[in-house]
């Protein structure tokens, strides 16, 4: 049902239309900016949200992976802690160390440096064994080198009663150890180096007798620790490790760590640096401190174990260390940073999508909204009604027509039923048509209706359906185009040739009451005359045949009289006229049979002199002629196969002016001559044969010529020749 | 030359009336001739017709007023009544100034008809009277010789013997000489007889000088 269009559909009409739009490259920047912008608002939201879940999540893992290193950092640290601890012990309660604590005699203290050396051949990580009695002077020191540990001489034996952690062993009860703090060993007063960060374990020894006569002391090479602690983070710097101080053990920069034992690296501590943290550090003993560069993991480590049931104390700082663990990511990529960054990628992709999304859109709507503002601003001019109604007959769309029409804007004519905006009487008289185009099929009438206020009274209605693409109806088009001009203009022709009509009656009814009298004349005229010439005539004695033919003369007179009383009335009577021009009512009259010549498929041509000037004559009694004429033509070529063809002409010679009417059709009977003039002679089987007569009778009147001819190629040529108008002074 | 007879020309298409205006004028004993219509008529139309016309307008064929226009085309100078059954005052006034005598309605007085034909009649004896006249006085001049019609012409300007015979270098005597042949051959009795014949028979050659 759909109807196809013969050209493809690049070539439609929509495809011209759309080349004449104008596109604002401003609106459609302004419009792209718009949508773009909401467009990347609104991919900002799970965005954020997808960032925020991703963030945690890489927190909570990092977090974990945070606290599993820091645990197994702790327990490295515990477990060397716990092994030189046991190492101690067990050195506390060898034989040879309760004899020498007995007794100080070279074979003891022999006895007891092998002991130590054994202990510090087999483990490697001791730097030093010593014994330092009560005073503070080493009696037995085993220097390692790991196989070529040796036994230091007594004349090398240094004093260490000054240092603290003599002091704080010796300060100790029987059963408690001293951890001394992490830091780089000092040697006669000097630095070691290369540094050599060391631990310090140690314990009072007491004799039998529960004397304190001195103090077992093992040095634990710190280093060894310290690798196995960078080894568990990973890579350097992610694993820290601070003391009491706050000074970095092990940390992100290598120069900054021992600031404790350095003088020069003093001033670089936790504390300081990333006092936010520190202060964490001192109110918790684990934790995670996520608002610092960087974030960081910490656990405080306790010295104290309570798997020795030998050591009740363990002395020294409570918690003497801290470990940290940097939460900035083992992987660069792997740490919030870089998933801000992935994510920043992605929505900048998303969002230049968007935006060029947003570019397309808006050229399509520019360009969409321009077409329908071009169709709009035409459905608007339009002089007539455009609509569109649904099945419910609601208005669904009405053009700008209505609103002059009826008063009410689009806006409010929008939803409502044509029953409620038009009269009862108009509706049902529209209502053969609305079933029509209901019914799947375009309706269209011309009605005289009251509508509206502006005087509409004459309208041409279409309905055109509209039907989907299933072929259900969805609606129908309403188009109403107000004719009233045309039809008043058809009317006041129709009256017109109406009028002609009637005053070729009329004319016809002079002429003949013309002839009649004319014919009636004639015989009392020579009644007249016989009698009177009778009279003259009779004898002078008769007097009654005088009195009879007196009578018949009057009689007749009388009769005469009446006849032309008739006639006068009747009849043209004074012509009163007036300029006319020949070429307007040629025109006039042509148009007044154009209906009737296309109607007969006559070609009806005019050939105008435009010099022509204004005539004197009776207009209407001109067009009758011209009428008179045309319409024979007419006539004329109905019986014609093939072309007709009637020219009209105006010209003029040096005399008159001239009309000439010619027709392609049979012609004039040459046997008839000057015969079709007169009057009651006629070919047509319903003519009067006045036509002509009267024709003629109005030329002659206006002194003019009308006279015909047939034309060497066929058909007839009759001319109304008049007088041209002489100019008095 | 042999005078035509006067006859009162009735140019009728309808039978009847033209027999009746033919038996009016006989009633009073006016010669006529019928023709039923206007081509008929100038068949046998002759420039020395006398009498009058009574026309009737409307003819089929040849009307009466272009019949008019014919026959003043011919120098026919017969005087002319128009008759008609349905007279309109243009078609009147148009015959009036082509020279029409009278344009009378049918059915007439047919007293006032008979006037009018009589008056029409003596206007043609007029007109061919004073036709006649010039004709012969024309005749007279016409034997004139050169030098006679010189001195004739001068005569007529008023000259006298003496001036004429200056004027064309002739003696007066010879002038004189000259008169008395033209007062022959012209068949004057005096001078001033001759002179009324010179000026009946000058108006058209003078026109047309």
């Amino acid at each position: 049902m759909k109807p196809r269009l013969a050209a493809p559909p690049w070539l439609s009409r929509a495809g011209t239309l759309r080349r004449i739009i104008q596109i604002e490259p401003r609106r459609v920047l302004i419009h792209t900016l718009l949508w773009g912008c909401l467009l990347a608002l609104l991919l900002a939201l799970p965005f954020s949200l997808y960032y925020q879940a991703e963030r945690q999540s890489i927190r909570d893992r990092q977090q974990q992976d945070g606290e599993r290193i820091l645990h197994l950092a702790a327990e490295a640290l515990r477990q060397e802690l716990d092994t030189t601890l046991s190492d101690l012990l067990f050195l506390a309660a060898t034989e040879a160390t309760r004899a020498f604590l007995e007794a100080d005699t070279p074979e003891r203290r022999a006895a007891l440096a092998r002991e130590f050396l054994a202990l510090a051949r087999h483990k490697a990580r001791y730097d030093q064994v010593r014994f330092i009695d009560a005073r503070g002077w080493e009696r037995v020191r085993v220097n390692n080198g790991g196989a070529l540990a040796t036994v230091v001489d007594e004349a090398d034996l240094q004093f260490k009663g000054d240092r603290p952690y003599f002091r704080a062993t010796l300060a100790l009860q029987s059963g408690q150890a001293h951890l001394s703090p992490f830091e780089l060993n000092v040697e006669r007063g000097r630095l070691d180096f290369p540094h050599k960060p060391v631990l310090r374990l140690a314990m009072p020894v007491a004799d039998t007798q529960g004397r304190v006569r001195g103090i077992l002391i093992l040095n634990l090479l710190g280093q060894r620790l310290l690798d196995h602690l960078v080894t568990l983070g990973g890579r350097p710097g992610v694993l820290w490790l601070v003391d009491k101080q706050g000074h970095w053990l092990l940390g992100p920069d290598p120069g900054n760590e021992w600031g404790g034992s350095r003088t020069e690296g003093a001033g670089h501590t936790l504390a300081i640096r990333h006092p936010a943290l520190w202060q964490r550090i001192q109110s918790q003993d684990q934790g995670f401190h996520l608002d610092g560069p960087p974030p960081m993991g910490f656990l405080r480590v306790p010295a104290v174990t309570a798997q020795h049931p030998g050591i009740a104390v363990f002395t020294g700082p409570d918690r003497p260390w801290t470990l940290l663990v940097s939460l900035a990511g083992q992987q660069r990529n792997d740490g919030p940073d870089g998933l801000l960054r992935r994510v920043a990628g992605l929505y900048a992709l998303w969002t230049l999508f968007g935006f060029t999304l947003a570019g397309a859109l808006a050229f399509m709507g520019q360009r969409q909204s321009a077409l329908a503002h071009i169709a709009e601003r035409v459905i608007d001019g339009l002089p007539m009604l455009v609509a569109y109604v649904d099945t419910e007959l609601r208005y669904r769309f009405n053009n700008r027509a209505y609103e002059t029409l009826f008063g009410l804007t689009p806006r409010q004519l929008y939803g409502k039923t044509m029953a409620e905006l038009l009269d009862a009487d108009t509706f049902a008289r529209l209502r053969p048509l609305l079933d029509q185009v209901l019914s799947g099929h375009p309706a269209h009438a011309q009605l005289s209706l009251e509508h509206g206020r502006e005087g509409w009274r004459d309208v041409q209605i279409s309905y055109l359906p509209d039907r989907q693409d299933d072929g259900r109806l969805r609606g129908f088009f309403v188009m109403v185009n107000n004719i009233t001009h045309l039809k008043e203009v058809e009317r006041r022709e129709r009256q017109h040739l109406l009028e002609l009509a009637h005053v070729s009656r009329l004319a016809s009814l002079g002429e003949m009451a013309g002839e009649i009298a004319h014919e009636v004349n004639q015989p009392l005229s020579a009644i007249a005359m016989f009698s009177s010439a009778s009279l003259r005539r009779a004898p002078a004695g008769d007097a009654q045949l005088r009195d009879w033919l007196e009578s018949i003369n009057a009689q007749a007179k009388r009769a005469s009289e009446v006849v032309r009383r008739l006639r006068r009335f009747v009849g043209k009577g004074e012509l009163r006229p007036g300029p006319v021009d020949l070429n307007q009512v040629a025109r006039e009259v042509v148009g007044l049979m154009r209906f009737e010549a296309d109607r007969l498929d006559v070609a009806l041509t005019l050939e105008m002199d435009a010099t022509l000037a204004p005539l004197s004559a009776e207009l209407i009694l001109v067009e009758q002629v011209l009428f008179n004429l045309l319409r024979n033509a007419l006539e004329a070529l109905t019986g014609r196969e093939g072309p007709r063809l009637i020219l009209l002409r105006t010209r003029q010679d040096a005399e008159r002016a001239w009309v000439e009417v010619t027709d392609n059709g049979p012609g004039v009977d040459p046997t008839r001559g000057q015969d079709i003039f007169e009057p009651f002679m006629t070919d047509k089987a319903n003519g009067l044969g006045m036509g002509l007569a009267i024709s003629r009778s109005i030329v002659e009147a206006h002194g003019g010529i009308l006279d015909h001819h047939n034309n060497p190629e066929g058909g007839v040529t009759f001319r109304v020749g008049l007088t041209k108008e002489v100019k008095h002074d | 030359m042999t005078e035509a007879p006067v006859l009162v020309h009735v140019v009728d298409d309808d039978g009847a009336v033209r027999n009746a205006l033919a038996a009016l004028l006989a009633s009073v004993d006016l010669p006529c001739r019928t023709h039923a219509s206007a081509e008929a008529f100038l068949d046998q139309a002759s420039a020395d017709m006398a009498g009058c016309l009574l026309l009737d307008v409307r003819m089929p064929g040849m009307g009466g007023l272009e019949l008019q226009k014919r026959l003043r085309e011919m120098d026919l100078t017969l005087p002319v009544i128009f008759i008609t059954g349905h007279g309109d005052v243009p078609m009147a006034v148009k015959a009036l100034q082509a020279g029409a005598m009278d344009f009378i309605e049918k059915p007439c007085n047919e007293q006032l008809l008979l006037e009018r034909v009589r008056l029409c009649l003596d206007e043609d004896r007029k007109v061919r009277r004073a036709r006649q006249l010039r004709n012969q006085a024309r005749a007279g001049f016409e034997l004139l010789t050169p030098r006679e019609r010189a001195v004739m012409e001068r005569m007529a300007a008023g000259g006298s013997s003496k001036s004429i015979a200056a004027e064309l270098e002739i003696k007066e005597r010879t002038v004189d000489v000259h008169r008395f042949n033209i007062m022959h051959k012209v068949g004057a009795r005096n001078l001033a007889d001759l002179l009324k014949r010179w000026f009946q028979a000058s108006p058209p050659e003078d026109g047309s000088k």
